[in-house]
């Protein structure tokens, strides 16, 4: 009896795990345990977050084939005191792979402050717009505003739509960047930066104008080019800085102190 | 679908029932195993024929057609070519024969406008992507259970009933691990599917 217990209970634990070894398509869009609108679910964690007058989050980029590197990542972001969010800044994944997307998930739930994900080129792969949809945002382009200042994060992965001229969509970033009152400073972030060759060459002057004719942008922040740099290609006064790949170990953290910007770079 | 794969899956169709082949050849096309599988990376459901290689049913191959519905993944077809050996046969009386662990390797073919064979020259410079999405390369390993069919039953021309479990992985899963040994366990790579397959 005692055994036949026993064999009972080994089936079923072979079975119930065999269940999330079965994969239907490696270009499914969703299964089972998918986890949904992490972005939305995490906004409603950022703003409910008390804290004081600074801003301080982490821009981190390219998590693609990167997963040895975030458990070290995820540690060193716990580490630092004061961190209201984490943003991830497109190329989540190298494939465009649901278990890839699932992969840096696991990771990423495990940081103590919420984090929003922005569309990268690679996640344009196969199904992974789809992916990305699921499980982050079923809008490419989104914003919020947290303390005041406003987050326009926003696609511009133009070679993906064969430079169609929709992308990055210019319409929607007008109406995000129209001064608002109350609103003292901008943030943009996307995946490519107006200075790549993947970026759309057509739309490069009228980004910038958007960007430098509402006066208040501290800077554009981007990923995709695998190092940190900064850039002044509109106006002195509005960088455009790319994070490092988290792949070469490193992140940005960004500060808003008094209405004054600054950021600096982490190794780990 | 894309109409180019919907093309080239009708001609392929095509020549396989109008081709003008003698006595032997035709005997060699008519597949000798149908299968049903759930799950393992080729479909929900996948529905096949097959094949025995080297005449000693130890080797098959296996052309399949699986689909994903909507509400399980997003709707997709997937075509898949399985090569297997079974090296490894332990007879179980009278009963059947279990093949434990059966190495094969597999294609799958994703139609659709969002998957790639070759990438747009237009669109991308020169090896922009290495790989294409719409193709994969799988390695298996499968048990199969082999269950003679009783005598009563064999006029209906099956020989053989079996049961197998399938593990797979394809290339940019593996990829994905070898870059990453330290923290990606190796079994998280391998995805499970299960059939069933009769023997004519």
């Amino acid at each position: 009896m005692k055994l036949n217990l026993l064999v009972l209970s080994a089936v079923a634990v072979i079975f119930s795990s065999s269940c999330r070894k079965l994969e239907y398509s490696p270009n499914q869009k969703f299964d089972k345990n998918t986890p949904r609108n992490i972005n939305a679910e995490n906004l409603k964690r950022i703003q409910s977050t008390p804290g004081d007058d600074t801003i301080r989050f982490v821009l981190s980029g390219d998590s693609q084939a990167a997963y040895d590197d975030l458990k070290p990542f995820v540690n060193k972001v716990n580490a630092t005191p004061g961190i209201d969010f984490v943003i991830l800044n497109g190329d989540i994944s190298d494939f465009g792979l649901l278990q890839e997307f699932k992969w840096i998930e696991s990771y990423y739930s495990k940081l103590n402050a919420p984090y929003l994900a922005v569309i990268g080129n690679h996640d344009h792969s196969a199904n992974g717009v789809y992916v990305y949809q699921t499980m982050y945002s079923e809008q490419l382009d989104f914003s919020f505003v947290y303390k005041g200042v406003k987050f326009v994060c926003h696609n511009t992965n133009s070679r993906e739509y064969k430079f169609n001229g929709t992308v990055p969509d210019l319409n929607f970033l007008k109406t995000q960047f129209q001064p608002e009152a109350g609103i003292k400073g901008y943030f943009a972030i996307a995946h490519v930066p107006p200075t790549s060759g993947d970026f759309d060459e057509k739309l490069f002057t009228d980004y910038g104008k958007i960007l430098t004719d509402n006066g208040k942008v501290y800077a554009v922040l981007n990923a995709h080019i695998d190092k940190e740099t900064i850039q002044f290609p509109y106006s002195p006064n509005l960088p455009i800085i790319t994070t490092n790949t988290l792949y070469n170990r490193h992140f940005l953290v960004v500060e808003v102190v008094n209405n004054n910007f600054k950021f600096y770079d982490v190794e780990f | 679908m894309t109409s180019n794969s919907r093309k080239g899956y009708i001609l392929l169709f095509a020549i396989l029932c109008f081709a003008k082949v003698n006595a032997n050849a035709q005997k060699f096309l008519i597949p000798r195993t149908a299968m049903i599988q759930r799950a393992g990376s080729i479909g929900y459901n996948a529905f096949g024929v097959g094949y025995n290689l080297f005449g000693n049913k130890r080797g098959s191959l296996d052309l399949a057609w699986g689909y994903v519905p909507e509400s399980k993944g997003g709707r997709q077809d997937i075509f898949a070519a399985k090569f297997a050996y079974r090296p490894l046969k332990i007879k179980l009386n009278d009963f059947g024969m279990l093949y434990v662990a059966n190495p094969g390797v597999f294609v799958t073919h994703h139609p659709g406008g969002k998957f790639h064979t070759t990438l747009n020259k237009d669109q991308y410079p020169a090896g922009y992507y290495w790989w294409s999405s719409a193709v994969r390369f799988h390695i298996s390993a499968s048990t199969e259970l082999r269950i003679n069919t009783p005598k009563s039953l064999v006029r209906t021309g099956v020989e053989q009933m079996a049961v197998y479990s399938e593990f797979n992985t394809n290339e940019l899963y593996a990829v994905s691990w070898f870059k990453n040994r330290d923290h990606l366990p190796f079994r998280d790579i391998f995805k499970l599917g299960f059939g069933v397959k009769a023997y004519f």
